[in-house]
């Protein structure tokens, strides 16, 4: 079972997305040398993983964007395209 | 794989969308149905089977810089072709996981038991199709026979929360005499994963396109929407109607669109017969980009130019809100034209809104991506 993450752990977690979100050269540099990126000293195998998560929810945030579901018919976004079936 | 820089093939290398009509035959006869006027080809025969396995061998193929594909199934009733969609789910199976994932949008009257388990197979995203209480669904939506099936809908809606691990977005549409409060209250009452009301997609002069007043009183509730998406995410909820989400999220990450959406690109549409649109909203207007038998590159090709070359019109340069809007949809526009373009406005000045409401506190915004 998933060690449960504490609310401090989740909104430094949530902070991180957001940094990583919105300022594309810390998320380049978490990627290239996340040592650094992180200011620590040493990568864990569970920083690695946390890095891994941050990452990917940029990169789903990012899809989302893109899949913009202004009609009903779109279904992503939500969704994709206008609903009259 | 390095992280998608947003730029001009937005997030090419995450996900595609794909519209697929595997036909346009539909047992209902929706007062306010487009399809039969301006999509459908006439006479065109539905998906074979086999032309349903090439379709998702060759997506693979043509979609090969990209991590997944979503296959949404369109129509017509895309749950009146069984065996273009079960040989769909079955050929997506043998590829790896999370490579192929499946969306429907359905009337929800075709609810037979081998349709709810193949909807289970594919763990299918399903639209749904409710526009209010029975009064109010059973006015437009009847069958050929011209039968009410607003029970029958419900009882798909039950069958597929109890015996499937399938979600559910409701889709209400909003036209005279039935407003986006009332539908989204409505849709509000049922079991569903995510709602959407919307008005009617007609010209102005049909007797359900909404009146002037209504229309104002649209945007009113548009607002009111907003309003509750707000109040959601203050409370950590993702919101049931998540329309703003894409924009607010695109206000976050402080970035501008280059396209309304992903069509031609991340985005595609399949006609029954394998050709290829860049959407099957598009109707007749859409460009053929090739058709499924073609060798992939040049569909893709033709998709990526035709995008690039889709600009917004002269008129959209001045708009304050261009860069969250990118022209609006291709598919919509030529028909309901300026109300699509108001409501459009007004969708983009509300994510505004939103966005500035959470600006001390901006981590609560990625409740819009799941991430609480």
């Amino acid at each position: 079972m998933p060690e449960k993450k504490s609310r401090s752990e989740l909104q430094r977690q949530k902070d991180l997305i957001l940094r990583a979100l919105t300022d594309p050269k810390f998320r380049t540099l978490l990627q290239e040398n996340p040592v650094k990126a992180l200011e620590i000293s040493k990568l864990t195998s569970e920083t690695k993983k946390e890095i891994r998560f941050i990452l990917a929810a940029v990169k789903g945030i990012n899809t989302q964007i893109s899949a913009l579901a202004d009609q009903l018919l779109c279904v992503t976004g939500g969704g994709g395209g206008c609903g009259i079936a | 794989m390095a992280v998608v820089a947003v730029s001009h093939d937005i997030a090419l290398d995450l996900k595609a969308e794909i519209l697929v009509a595997t036909t346009w035959q539909c047992n209902l006869r929706c007062s306010y149905c487009f399809v039969d006027n301006s999509i459908a080809p006439p006479h065109q025969p539905q998906m074979s089977p086999l032309l349903a396995e090439k379709t998702v061998d060759a997506l693979h193929e043509g979609f090969a810089d990209v991590e997944h594909i979503c296959i949404h199934l369109y129509g017509g009733e895309p749950l009146s072709n069984l065996p273009a969609l079960r040989a769909m789910v079955s050929r997506a199976a043998t590829y790896p996981v999370g490579r192929f994932s499946f969306a429907i949008t359905t009337n929800g009257t075709l609810g037979t038991p081998e349709a709810i388990s193949l909807l289970h197979k594919g763990e299918f995203q399903v639209i749904l199709s409710i526009d209010g209480p029975s009064e109010i669904h059973d006015s437009m939506r009847y069958t050929v026979l011209n039968e009410a099936t607003h029970h029958t809908v419900i009882t798909f809606l039950n069958t597929l929360r109890r015996d499937t691990c399938c979600s559910v977005r409701g889709s209400s549409v909003v036209r005279s005499g039935w407003s986006l409060s009332e539908a989204s209250a409505y849709l509000r009452t049922l079991p569903l994963h995510t709602i959407k009301a919307q008005a009617v997609r007609s010209s102005p002069e049909t007797a359900y396109a909404l009146t002037d007043q209504e229309f104002q009183t649209y945007l009113d509730d548009l607002d009111a929407v907003g309003d509750r998406v707000i109040e959601e995410i203050d409370l950590g909820k993702m919101p049931l109607d998540d329309r703003f989400s894409a924009r607010v999220l695109q206000l976050l990450a402080g970035i501008e669109r280059n396209s309304f959406c992903g069509a031609g690109n991340s985005m595609l549409g399949i006609n029954p017969d394998g050709s290829i649109v860049p959407c099957v909203l598009m109707g007749e207007s859409a460009p053929v980009l090739g058709n499924i038998n073609e060798d992939p590159a040049i569909w893709r090709m033709n998709g990526v130019q035709w995008s690039k070359a889709s600009t917004p019109s002269l008129k959209c340069e001045k708009c304050p809100i261009l860069s969250l809007c990118r022209g609006g949809c291709p598919a919509v526009m030529p028909i309901c034209a300026e109300s699509e373009c108001e409501i459009t406005r007004k969708n983009c000045e509300i994510a505004l809104r939103i966005f500035r409401h959470f600006q001390h506190d901006p981590t609560k915004l990625l409740i819009l991506a799941g991430i609480s």
